[in-house]
């Protein structure tokens, strides 16, 4: 059975036993509220009858069989019954009445009894007279039994009914709501295959166990995607990330080879070498880790990382990998305090990250300035990275983070499409943000957030 | 004796009041604003002029929280932050405050009110939302010093009140 159904099941069930419930009280009630009401009004006629019958004094007498007249109405099958106690009792008189020997009894000894056989009720008490002992009984046939009460039943009966039909619709309503958001997730989760994995569910709308849910899926899809995306493209990842390394060692190697020179100038371009190489092995390392591991995140080495040094390690980078870069960093709204600068971070994979956006911002710019800002919110660290370079055509923007999508005006420059998704990647298991606003001809600015690391 | 004290306490802090219209980009006075009082810790009042509704159950339920919220974005508020976090220990504290008068004395009320030493008005085409309207001819006509600074009116090209907004600017304005 699906859950949804059982779900409705349940709640019908439980409303249905709550409704059982409540009629059942209120028809209990009901009836013994009637029968009680009932008696009464029985044993005062036989009160009045008494006194009607057995009174000496005329007067009296005539004023009694008014009052029985006139103020008490006629009951249906209303019967006066007479009987005088004597010293032994009449048991064949309590059978031609068909009433238990019991009733007598309890009228005897308590004064007052009431019987019921069926429709007809039955009150009797005991009338003391001159030294004499009388039992007066009314009986009378319950009109509020017969009709009222049936007619409850009726009514219930019918109410039931129909609130059980609308509760049985409204569960199946209740629970289709309820399960409103997990078929929905399910349907867009049924469309996203191998071949779409960049597609995510939307997580707009109130924060909830769905929503937890839905972002939970999403970062599983992140990951999943990124390992995807790093396994099936390693090689072209690879030579992305490893080619200006290489270039650089080579063409180090090459200016050094060029003619002959002295020691000190032979020590100074291996030590560039090698620091090119240590670099190469780093991101060589960095990118095995990537296509390993894909991005578990449990599995990250997160150190807290200094913005203000990263984002100069980055230039430095940058402007070793092409000399025309100019990368500026505006300190403007950096904090006077350096502790608020730092954040969560595994230093190697936000360097990569950063200086893939600083890197495309001095490509498609023809090597104009690429500023680059700091701020620190509360809770945030902001980067913002400006360029003044093509820019992203508009409808193009939303592509940008697919994997070797490139926008249309791009065919100028050289490159592979891969470098934005792993920094949106890399952003996401840092828990950050990453939004890129561009204006086609003026520039484009990427704004990236971190939660701060204190 | 007591009023010595005041003054020197005076000196080292300093209210200034600013005018905003609730965008990033008039922010940029605020920076400015603080640069110019570098010798003193600053309580910065950034403030609005608003029409308060004169219907009946929105004066029962007024809340300037629930107001503010509604005027200023959560941009708007993470741009202040950034800036007070740049300085420190310098702005002592940063507040948003509603001016609801339509009188010069009921803006010196506001003034006496936040104890404002100092006002500095922007010299740029603020753009007031519809509840809102432009307090600065009030500011104008004060007795109180204030200072013009004139903001670039480059606006940024990406679009308003996002965060890079208050970058963009940042060393144009004079």
């Amino acid at each position: 059975m699906k859950n949804q159904t059982r779900i409705a099941l349940v709640f019908f069930s439980l409303t249905i036993s709550v409704m059982i419930m409540l009629s059942a009280a209120v028809y209990y009630f009901a009836m013994q509220y009637t029968f009680a009401d009932f008696y009464k009004r029985l044993k005062t006629r036989a009160q009045l009858a008494a006194r009607i019958k057995l009174e000496d004094e005329r007067t009296s007498l005539s004023a009694y069989q008014e009052m029985r007249d006139r103020i008490l109405e006629k009951l249906p099958n209303e019967i006066d019954y007479f009987i005088e106690v004597k010293s032994d009792f009449n048991a064949t008189l309590a059978d031609t009445l068909g009433l238990p020997a019991s009733f007598f009894r309890n009228v005897i000894e308590q004064g007052a009894a009431e019987y019921r056989r069926d429709e007809i009720f039955y009150s009797g008490i005991r009338h003391q007279q001159e030294g004499r002992s009388y039992i007066v009984i009314v009986s009378a046939e319950s009109y509020y039994y017969s009709h009222h009460v049936a007619n409850l039943r009726t009514i219930m009966t019918a109410a039931f009914v129909l609130i059980s039909l609308i509760v049985l619709y409204v569960s199946f309503l209740f629970s289709r709501y309820v399960f409103g958001p997990v078929r929905q997730i399910t349907r867009q989760a049924g469309d996203i295959n191998s071949d779409n994995l960049h597609v995510r569910l939307d997580v707009e709308g109130v924060n909830d166990d769905i929503k937890e849910l839905k972002v939970t899926f999403n970062t599983m899809l992140d990951r999943l995607e990124a390992s995807f995306a790093t396994q099936n493209n390693f090689i072209s990842n690879a030579s992305h990330e490893l080619a200006t390394p290489l270039t650089a060692i080579i063409g180090e190697s090459e200016v050094a080879l060029s003619k002959e020179r002295n020691e000190m100038e032979y020590r100074d371009s291996l030590k560039r070498i090698s620091h090119q190489a240590e670099r190469l092995e780093r991101i060589t390392k960095s990118l095995l880790f990537l296509a390993q591991t894909g991005f578990e995140g449990s599995k990250q080495k997160f150190r807290s990382v200094r913005v203000d040094q990263l984002l100069w390690d980055v230039k430095s980078t940058i402007e070793q990998m092409n000399p025309k870069s100019q990368v500026m960093i505006n300190i403007e709204l950096m904090p006077e305090n350096p502790d608020l600068l730092t954040i969560n971070g595994s230093e190697q994979l936000l360097h990569l990250a950063l200086s893939n956006i600083v890197s495309n911002g001095c490509k498609y710019s023809n090597h104009q300035p690429v500023e680059i800002f700091v701020g620190i919110s509360d809770t945030h660290v902001i980067v913002v990275v400006t360029d003044r370079g093509i820019g992203i055509p508009e409808n193009e923007i939303r592509f940008i983070y697919d994997p070797f999508f490139r926008a249309s005006n791009t065919i100028d420059f050289e490159g592979y499409g891969i470098g934005l998704p792993l920094t949106r990647n890399i952003v996401r298991i840092h828990k950050g943000t990453i939004s890129v606003k561009s204006k086609l001809g003026y520039g484009t600015v990427v704004e990236l957030s971190f939660p701060v690391g204190r | 004796m007591l009023l010595v004290l005041y003054q020197t306490y005076k000196t080292v802090r300093k209210t200034i009041l600013i005018p905003t219209d609730c965008s990033i980009y008039s922010l940029q006075v605020v920076k400015h604003a603080i640069d110019r009082n570098a010798d003193c810790v600053v309580d910065v009042v950034l403030f609005t002029g608003v029409f308060l509704s004169n219907n009946i159950s929105n004066m029962l339920f007024f809340s300037k929280e629930e107001l503010v919220d509604e005027l200023c974005s959560e941009e708007f508020h993470e741009a202040c932050e950034i800036i007070c976090n740049k300085y420190g220990k310098r702005v002592r504290s940063m507040r948003f405050e509603i001016f609801t008068g339509n009188t010069q004395a009921a803006f010196e009320n506001f003034l006496l009110g936040n104890d404002v030493d100092e006002m500095f008005i922007p010299h740029a085409r603020l753009v007031y939302g519809k509840k809102c309207f432009d307090p600065v001819p009030y500011m104008q006509d004060s007795k109180l010093p204030s200072t013009v600074i004139s903001l670039v009116e480059e606006r940024s090209p990406w679009g308003d009140n996002i965060l890079s907004e208050l970058f963009y600017n940042l060393n144009k304005a004079r």
